[in-house]
């Protein structure tokens, strides 16, 4: 049954990527499914949020109701413009030519790993400390909380984030909606199905743009490393931001290389879907937003309107979740932006930014993470002009800009003992941008220039 | 053979030699893991705040109810009996250490305070368990 709901939003989001999309002829069948499974999560978390705003409460036949009326809506639409322009109803390009051996003895790794993947897992069925105080507790409040739903955030201990988006909760509230049963194996499910997704949208972002080879490489260093496998399977909403960063930069590859307005409108939708899902997305949207704009303005001084005006739709579309949550319910988030007016705040504090830096090292150089950062960091020294031009540059000054943010926010923040918090928190900002940090590597080194 | 050495000594060649032995070594921790994992005895897994279970039909319908300790509560050393509370009796909204509340659930390891807790509070047991953890209910009158 839960296998049926996830069929169901995948379905969603494929009509909605192809929709999108139509007309851009390189996008591959993996990556159209794979960017399918990241939207169809996102629509349907979107969907179940704006029935809870409008109804007041969960009312599980309005959440199916509005999901089969989004995907009848969808189908039709594509069918509707595939008749319109005269075009293939399916954007992504298949041919059965392309099966050889080596594809699938490749597959067949992969299984392995996501046979490895989902055992470790069953080693945390209920997920780790935050996952289930967190996330998983807050999705209980969303389905039986009734009209007091908003408690997660007016009501509940600060400890547990109440102003935090919930495009988590919601998906998984979703899922209970479809199946009303096993509700804790759902996170379980989908912690298992988005870790191994994560490795194979590696794969399917970086194939259009180096060789195959070193794009599985790729896939296998982040899907064989095992604390990777550990920690996004730990039900942490870490590894929905990770899949959600990266969907958003290989878009932006897409838009900016391809020139493809479509795709603008797709990369500005996953950053939207990135800022309802944790308080970094809010950041990490922004950011890649206004750098992708700047870049386009540099680079088209009289064309860039077109393409940022379809980037920015996007990005409203789906962030207006965010702007609704932020504004009407949330709280206002007392870990940070007080602490920048507050009489005992450090801005300019040389120990905390010496315990700041150590913490970071000590993260970096940890064996937890079999050496993946040590090697990530020779490859930025190898090439490190490169990361520097032309659209790697988008991607380079961001990672840089948020780890600048970063270090700001835990300087200034006084609530939680910095060591302490150095420890619980480093290794999930590594996990979701270790995807991200992979691919941009990969694609300086090996990217095929194109024609243009 | 020219060609041969050509493609030997670019930079691509080191990467991608690299990157295969970080796989080979990535693939022998992950199977350490796996193996240690499985061969590891099988004690089945409680679901977090267990403890509490019993609890949750005495606060159905409760809204919000006190949660009263005499452990730590910070966020740095608590032993996370309140995180595990709450997760258990949602959506029952627990406050800590709040006593306002006609409901109170106690985690109180000393019978001597559970009993000045009670007679403090006017309250009287409603609903206890095997692990300690009692449900108090205020007296009206």
């Amino acid at each position: 049954m839960i296998i049926a709901a996830y069929l169901f939003s995948f379905l969603i989001g494929f009509a909605a990527v192809n929709l999108t999309v139509r007309g851009f002829k390189s996008l591959s069948l993996p990556l159209h499914i794979l960017l399918s499974l990241g939207l169809g999560i996102g629509i349907c978390s979107l969907l179940t949020f704006f029935s809870f705003f409008i109804f007041g409460q969960y009312q599980r036949f309005v959440i199916i109701g509005l999901s089969t009326a989004a995907l009848v809506l969808l189908v039709i639409l594509n069918f509707r413009q595939s008749r319109k322009n005269q075009t293939a109803f399916l954007a992504a390009s298949f041919s059965i030519k392309d099966i050889t051996v080596w594809k699938i003895i490749g597959c067949g790794v992969w299984g392995v790993l996501f046979f490895g993947i989902h055992f470790l897992a069953t080693q945390n069925p209920y997920g780790l400390w935050d996952a289930w105080a967190l996330w998983n507790m807050k999705t209980k409040f969303l389905i039986f909380g009734g009209q007091h739903w908003t408690d997660v955030c007016q009501k509940l201990h600060w400890h547990t984030h109440p102003d935090y988006p919930l495009l988590m909760p919601f998906f998984h509230t979703w899922v209970y909606a479809i199946i009303e049963k096993q509700l804790t194996f759902i996170p379980f499910v989908f912690a298992v199905l988005l870790a191994m997704a994560c490795g194979l949208l590696l794969y399917a972002g970086l194939s259009p743009f180096i060789h195959k080879a070193p794009a599985y490489f790729a896939s296998l260093l982040l899907l064989g490393n095992p604390f990777y496998a550990f920690m996004s399977t730990a039900q942490y909403a870490d590894i929905l931001l990770a899949y959600y960063l990266l969907s958003g930069i290989i878009t932006i590859v897409y838009f900016v290389r391809e020139k493809n307005n479509h795709m603008g409108l797709l990369a500005g939708i996953f950053l939207g879907l990135m800022s309802f899902t944790k308080n970094e997305g809010i950041v990490m949207a922004l950011l890649l937003f206004i750098l992708t704009s700047i870049y386009l303005f540099i680079k088209n001084r009289t064309n860039a309107k077109k393409p940022v005006l379809f980037f920015t739709i996007g990005l409203l579309l789906t962030m207006s979740a965010t702007i609704l949550f932020k504004i009407f319910i949330a709280p206002a988030n007392t870990d940070i932006l007080p602490n920048l007016t507050a009489q005992n705040a450090h801005l300019i504090n040389i120990d905390r930014f010496m315990i700041i830096k150590n913490g970071i090292l000590q993260e970096l150089f940890n064996r937890k993470w079999c050496f993946i950062w040590p090697f990530i960091f020779i490859l930025i020294v190898l090439r490190l002009p490169k990361f520097f031009s032309k659209e790697s540059a988008i991607f380079t000054f961001f990672f840089l800009g948020f780890i600048g943010i970063l270090t700001i926010i835990y300087i200034t923040t006084t609530t939680f003992d910095l060591v302490w918090w150095l420890k619980t928190s480093l290794a999930r900002i590594y996990l979701y941008l270790l995807p991200s940090i992979l691919f941009l590597c990969f694609y300086v080194h090996f990217k095929k220039e194109t024609n243009s | 053979m020219n060609k041969f050495f050509q493609q030997f000594l670019k930079l691509k060649t080191y990467v991608i030699i690299l990157t295969a032995v970080l796989i080979l070594t990535n693939g022998f921790y992950f199977f350490v893991s796996f193996t240690v994992k499985y061969k590891k005895k099988f004690y089945g897994f409680l679901e977090p705040g267990a403890q509490y279970a019993t609890l949750r039909d005495s606060l159905k319908d409760v809204r919000e109810a006190g949660f009263i300790t005499d452990q730590n509560t910070s966020a740095e050393k608590n032993e996370g009996e309140f995180q595990q509370a709450q997760y258990m009796l949602a959506p029952t909204v627990l406050v800590l250490n709040d006593t306002h509340f006609r409901y109170n659930v106690l985690d109180i390891r000393e019978p001597k305070l559970i009993a000045y807790t009670l007679r403090r509070l006017k309250s009287i047991p409603i609903k206890d368990n095997e692990y300690g953890k009692v449900v108090i209910q205020r007296k009206l009158f």
